[in-house]
């Protein structure tokens, strides 16, 4: 039997209640866009049940605890085709042997999850570093990135603890999403474009100032463009302010 | 002079300092102020030598009084002037940090007039910054040698790290180097820095109105432009972080920045292989708990540029190997070439619901590469059997990637070791 969800993470919740109780554990779980079917496999498509995920989510901190349900999540946030089945192989595991199993990095059902959760907090970690922010007219910082992982949470948080009295918005493009902020609270919607913004007034000064800076720190006699793409993977390049070469 | 010289300028100045590191502080923002620090620290970006930028590094002034002979800005240069005001470059602080680019600042300075007034300018840019602009970032101040202790105490409650470069590691070549500074000057700074830190320990973190230099004093040693030995130097870090309670010390591959000076080598033989090499051991000093002189002996006082530390040290100390892993402790883990104190840690905490076996080993982290020819696994062997210890340390010096590129055809592998490459030619 193998059980779809649209890609919510309470969807995903829910898949693993109907797992439990309907289909009595003989089940994998995908997000629909991921599987293909074959002439085999039995498929089932569940969609956000809200009762079911509460009691899910509920269960999985009372027994195994805070920590391990932010793996959970994290573990999620990697969109790869076996992170759902890989979070549901682990609960499989934890309720039957309490929340220290996180530790037992080589079994079979932890370790792709950890796989998971260090892939969102690899990158995500990268990401605090590499998100430029734009100053705007209107003093709204915006920075556009792509991820390879959902990371606009972990972003999300970092900047609102740093940025006590700015607005700023992060934009996804790759996932079309934007997380936007007041300076207390942070919201997720959908965007495709920020193009109708207007540049600040100083904005192009402080970019020139950087772009300077950038290329007068590098010691020449010391040149290893091999280590710096090692460390800055070309594919982040494409919404830095400087220019590396 | 307009901004865009300066930093050019004062960058091209600063850029032989080596320290960046954002870390060792953590502190959540205030309301109404920007800024937090991250205890492991934050790289923003790397430019093009592959060092990190972390830190807007940059010097107040680069119009230097002192003649130190291997510094770029020594005042008989001819060379490129500039300073900053205290208000540009807090503006400028303050708007790449908006915008994401740095983690913080890290300002040091040339020696303008005199040491005070030096001192008393960096701390004003901290101070604008702090008390003004609502700034609550990272903040690293260089600590000028010379300068009132007054001053460096001033200093260290606005900034998270202070740091003052010892550069030479003896004080015979100090003093033919650089003739206005004594060791002593350079040390005596750090020293009271260091009681600071140790008697404000003992109070409450709640009685202390202002945190005083929270993540801790780091220093920098120059390599390759005296004949100092990696020994002389290993010690002296050692000493630096016990005695000194110092949370870095930095290593900078000398490149040669004067030509005709008499006093320094006008070439180095791969200053850079033996930078890794020395940073690689200051990490065995850390986090490792080696000691200097296990790893170094009179004999032999320079690493190995082809074998890493670690990996020179075991085969040493062959007859301590194979390890079992599932019974050694964490720190008899550690000294295992392969294995380091994160997948140590994770073999001590898996262990403890399954004996481990040579695959599982893999998920944690370990460089099998290395670790397989000193381990046991359940009792089994997995490396070659019956290896001579020239043939296991020409399989470990194989195919490294890491030392292939700082090598970069710099020495000649055959030239170096004729005697082993006989030998094992003639084997």
């Amino acid at each position: 039997m193998v059980i779809l969800h649209d890609g919510q993470f309470t969807s995903l919740l829910s898949a693993i209640y109907d797992a439990y109780y309907i289909y009595k554990h003989d089940c994998t779980i995908y997000q629909d866009t991921d599987y293909t079917p074959d002439l085999i496999e039995e498929t089932v498509m569940v969609f956000t049940q809200s009762d079911k995920a509460d009691k899910v989510a509920k269960s999985i901190i009372a027994k195994l605890g805070k920590e391990v349900f932010e793996h959970l999540l994290y573990a999620f946030y990697a969109e790869e085709k076996e992170s759902s089945n890989s979070i549901y192989q682990f609960l499989k595991y934890a309720f039957l042997r309490g929340p220290d199993v996180i530790q037992y990095r080589s079994h079979p059902q932890v370790n792709p999850m950890l796989n998971h959760y260090q892939r969102v907090t690899r990158e995500g970690h990268r990401m605090l570093g590499l998100i430029r922010f734009v100053e705007m007219e209107t003093g709204l910082l915006v920075s556009q990135f792509e991820s390879d992982t959902f990371l606009l949470p972990l972003l999300s948080s970092h900047f609102l603890n740093r940025m006590t009295n700015e607005n700023w918005m992060l934009h996804d493009l790759k996932r079309g999403l934007a997380s936007v902020c007041n300076g207390t609270t942070w919201n997720i919607i959908q965007l495709n474009s920020t193009d109708t913004l207007k540049l600040s007034n100083n904005e192009l000064h402080y970019q020139e100032l950087w772009q300077i800076y950038f290329v007068h720190i590098a010691i020449k006699e010391r040149k290893n463009s091999k280590l710096q793409s090692q460390m800055m993977p070309k594919k982040y390049w494409k919404y830095l302010i400087e220019k590396p070469l | 002079m307009n901004l865009q010289s300066k930093i050019e300028i004062l960058a091209e100045s600063a850029k032989y300092d080596v320290s960046c590191s954002s870390s060792g502080s953590e502190r959540n923002a205030k309301k109404g102020m920007i800024g937090n620090t991250a205890l492991p620290g934050i790289c923003h970006s790397w430019s093009s030598d592959g060092r990190c930028i972390s830190l807007l590094k940059i010097l107040m002034s680069n119009n230097c009084v002192y003649d130190c002979a291997y510094c770029v800005n020594r005042r008989s240069n001819d060379f490129r002037r500039a300073s900053f005001t205290p208000e540009e470059l807090a503006d400028i602080t303050m708007n790449f940090y908006k915008r994401n680019y740095i983690e913080g600042l890290f300002l040091s300075s040339a020696v303008i007039r005199n040491p005070d007034y030096t001192m008393e300018q960096m701390i004003k840019v901290a101070q604008l910054l702090r008390e003004e602009k609502g700034y609550n970032g990272y903040i690293h101040l260089k600590a000028i040698p010379g300068a009132d202790h007054k001053l460096i105490e001033t200093a260290g409650y606005y900034a998270d790290r202070m740091s003052l470069n010892l550069e030479v590691p003896t004080q015979n070549n100090l003093q033919l180097l650089a003739p206005e500074k004594t060791q002593e000057a350079i040390t005596s700074p750090m020293l009271h820095v260091k009681n600071k830190i140790d008697e404000l320990a003992h109070y409450n973190k709640r009685e202390i109105s202002k945190p005083f230099v929270p993540a801790g004093q780091t220093t920098q040693l120059m390599v390759g432009a005296t004949n100092d030995s990696d020994l002389t130097i290993m010690h002296l870090s050692e000493r630096m972080y016990k005695q000194m309670k110092l949370k870095r010390v930095y290593y900078s591959a000398y490149i040669p920045v004067v030509k005709d000076n008499n006093l320094l080598p006008a070439q180095v033989d791969t200053p850079l292989l033996r930078e890794h090499r020395l940073y690689q051991a200051d990490w065995l000093l850390r986090f490792y708990k080696f000691n200097a002189h296990e790893l170094l002996t009179k004999e032999a006082p320079n690493f190995d540029p082809l074998l890493d530390p670690k990996c020179n040290w075991a085969l040493l100390h062959y007859d301590k190997f194979p390890i079992e892993i599932n019974r050694a402790d964490y720190y008899l883990l550690l000294r295992i070439p392969g294995i380091g104190p994160t997948s140590a840690r994770r073999i001590v905490e898996t262990r403890r619901f399954a004996y481990l076996n040579f695959e599982d080993l893999k998920k944690m982290g370990v460089v099998l590469k290395r670790a397989q020819h000193f381990i046991l696994c359940k009792g089994k062997f997995y490396g070659q059997k019956n290896i001579r210890i020239e043939l296991l340390k020409q399989l470990l010096t194989s195919n490294n990637r890491q030392t292939d590129q700082l090598l970069n055809n710099q020495i000649n592998l055959f030239n170096l070791y004729p005697q082993t490459f006989d030998k094992t030619l003639r084997a």
